[in-house]
């Protein structure tokens, strides 16, 4: 299948907030009751249309563990947008949302697109309010959302909205230096970064050290 | 397309309409081979010889006769070739994993203190416990099999405070501990990760993972470099899919008759765990290059996920119907995998790599830690400067003020 774009998004959070969920809900449109704790991380693709552009989304299921941090935060390197997630009815993994965002900041791209996820939304046991948390994405300069991974509530607009905004930063910055060239139009599809304009076009690069994460 | 042809001949096999997807999630725990048939062959050996073989492992090891280890040799081989009899394995996985029956006894009155303790790795653990095997009827909820895994794995964190618990070593567990009684199976679990060091695995940032994932690119690359190619060019990394596979040993994704077949293989080999499973992981990749080849960076993740596990499922009768069915895609495969050789001078070159790789990451880190050193310096520099500067503007700020008061009164005195 071909596309135009490649954009690589990470999924994360504490342990049991969903992610698992909402990655299946995204791409597989299922829920399954019987969930089973991500070991290291797992992957899974998405296409949709942006603008009339393939745009192919690979998201990067992580687990919660503090002792796979230090595996899954090679997989930030390269992203360009990510997903965090929090469980709406257990405040503890909302207050981990700082040490999350921190470690983004570490490893990920500097002008990676973020959006808050509040998940868990058809749970009766609310404890974190939306004013609450829309506080901190803002305070943050990320988006916020909140999902039903189980019912499919704001899954895919979650997405669609951390892509399109992906997709805004790119289209800018070849509008800016006319740049016609379209990575489908070269052949071979490109990955796409968000620090080096004239990263732009060019394949994703696994060069660093620990690549064989 | 290319995967869906692999999905026909999966369902063609297994005489069913079905969708893989549907049929075999991998880490759902549900055991195909509950009912397994013992080959009659496997029968006669095991009758005559399993008796014999406990009263030999009862005994201290140094004063065991030649004739006794003789007999433990033809054991290990019969089950490096065949695996265990699934009916047999609680009776004779605790006599492999342990040198001596005085050895399982220790670990077992080990678990007897330990059980019940309360451990600060608690909260993590139950997370994962009703996250294990959530399609095996002995692990549906609140069932004793979960509060036995969550005993046994809290009571494992304060047996190796270093480690504690780590995701994946959950799966393992579990397998175990649907094969037998509780403190057995702590003992099987812990010698597992203690006497046979898949702990290594997990340690220090999971230094053993990182290890085999770099062994798996490397070698991949020597015996196939189209696959390699192939997978470089689909964007699929050896951590995408081997995680998996290495943290919790083949037993999350797996049925779990593989997976206790794999169990029955590293046993075998308290020395070379590592070694074993970087031949399997190789060979899991190599066995099924073709099928790979025909995955587009789409199918990836079906194909990991499903439909390369669901041949481990499918049993087959022999050819000429006389017999139990078997599990022909794994024999096979462990076949393949035995067959496996890497030169010496090849397993140096990757050795050497991996030290090179890890020293620079070493270094990037330190440096790392330079830069922080030398930042909070200047930070603290700074600090120390406006203190000062505050200082002085605190002080010409007064200064200021006298001076408009003294204006203030020679204006006013006019």
């Amino acid at each position: 299948m071909s596309y135009d774009y490649l954009f690589k998004i990470v999924l994360v959070g504490d342990c049991g907030v969903g992610k698992t969920q909402i990655r299946n809900r995204y791409t597989l449109d299922e829920f399954n009751p019987q969930s089973k704790s991500t070991i290291g991380v797992e992957f899974a693709f998405k296409t949709v249309n942006i603008d009339g552009n393939e745009v192919k989304g690979q998201i990067w299921d992580t687990s919660g563990e503090e002792r796979y941090r230090a595996i899954t935060s090679a997989y930030y390197r390269g992203s360009v947008g990510a997903v965090l997630v929090y469980d709406v009815t257990k405040p503890k993994t909302f207050e981990a949302l700082e040490n999350w965002a921190s470690q983004l900041r570490q490893y990920a791209d500097e002008n990676i697109v973020v959006c808050v996820v509040g998940n868990k939304i058809d749970l009766p046991t609310r404890e974190v309010s939306t004013a609450e948390a829309e506080r901190f994405a803002r305070g943050n300069g990320f988006f916020y959302m909140e999902t039903s991974a189980l019912d499919g509530t704001g899954v895919e607009s979650a997405f669609r909205q951390v892509m399109k905004k992906i997709f805004e930063i790119v289209d800018s910055r070849q509008q800016a230096r006319k740049k016609t060239v379209r990575a489908g139009s070269i052949g071979k599809t490109r990955s796409i970064k968000l620090t080096d304009a004239d990263d732009v076009a060019e394949p994703s690069k696994f060069s660093s050290c620990c690549k064989q994460m | 397309m290319g995967v869906k042809s692999v999905y026909k001949h999966i369902l063609a096999e297994k005489g069913d309409s079905s969708s893989v997807e549907l049929w075999f999630v991998s880490g759902d725990g549900e055991d195909f081979g509950e009912q397994e048939e013992i080959n009659p062959e496997d029968l006669v050996f095991w009758s005559k010889n399993s008796v014999l073989w406990q009263n030999v492992w009862s005994k201290d090891p140094s004063k065991r006769t030649s004739e006794e280890k003789k007999l433990q040799k033809e054991i290990y081989e019969k089950i490096e070739e065949n695996g265990i009899p699934n009916i047999l394995r609680s009776e004779i996985w605790p006599t492999i994993a342990t040198e001596s029956e005085f050895e399982l006894l220790k670990l077992q009155e080990e678990y007897m203190r330990l059980r019940g303790k309360k451990s600060s790795w608690q909260s993590e653990i139950a997370a994962d416990i009703t996250r294990t095997f959530p399609g095996h009827p002995k692990f549906a909820k609140g069932d004793e099999a979960q509060m036995e895994l969550f005993r046994i794995l809290t009571a494992y964190s304060l047996h190796d405070p270093e480690l504690g618990y780590s995701q994946g070593t959950n799966f393992i567990a579990a397998t175990i501990v649907l094969m037998m009684p509780e403190e057995r199976a702590f003992a099987v679990f812990a010698s597992l990760m203690k006497r046979f060091n898949l702990r290594l695995l997990y340690l220090n940032e999971c230094e053993g993972l990182k290890r085999q994932l770099h062994f798996l690119s490397e070698t991949v690359r020597i015996k196939s470099s189209k696959l390699k190619t192939h997978l470089d060019d689909q964007m699929i990394e050896p951590g995408m899919y081997a995680t998996q596979w290495l943290l919790s040993c083949f037993t999350s994704r797996f049925p779990l008759a593989f997976s206790k077949r794999i169990l029955d293989l590293l046993l075998l080999k308290p020395d070379d765990t590592q070694e074993l499973l970087m031949k399997l992981t190789t060979s899991m990749l190599l066995f099924h290059r073709s099928e790979i080849f025909e995955c587009e960076i789409d199918d990836f993740m079906d194909y990991f996920r499903s439909v390369l596990p669901a041949h481990f499922a499918i049993r087959t009768l022999p050819e000429d119907g006389d017999g139990p069915s078997y599990y022909e895609h794994s024999e096979k495969f462990l076949r393949f995998a035995r067959g496996f050789r890497l030169e010496r001078w090849r397993r140096i070159m990757i050795e050497h790599s991996w030290s090179q790789q890890r020293s620079k990451c070493k270094r990037a880190a330190s440096n790392k830690d330079e830069l922080i050193k030398e930042l909070s310096a200047k930070n603290e520099a700074l600090l120390v400067e406006n203190e000062d500067l505050r200082i002085k503007n605190d002080h010409l700020k007064s200064q200021l003020d006298e001076i408009s008061g003294r204006w203030t009164e020679i204006a006013l005195r006019k």
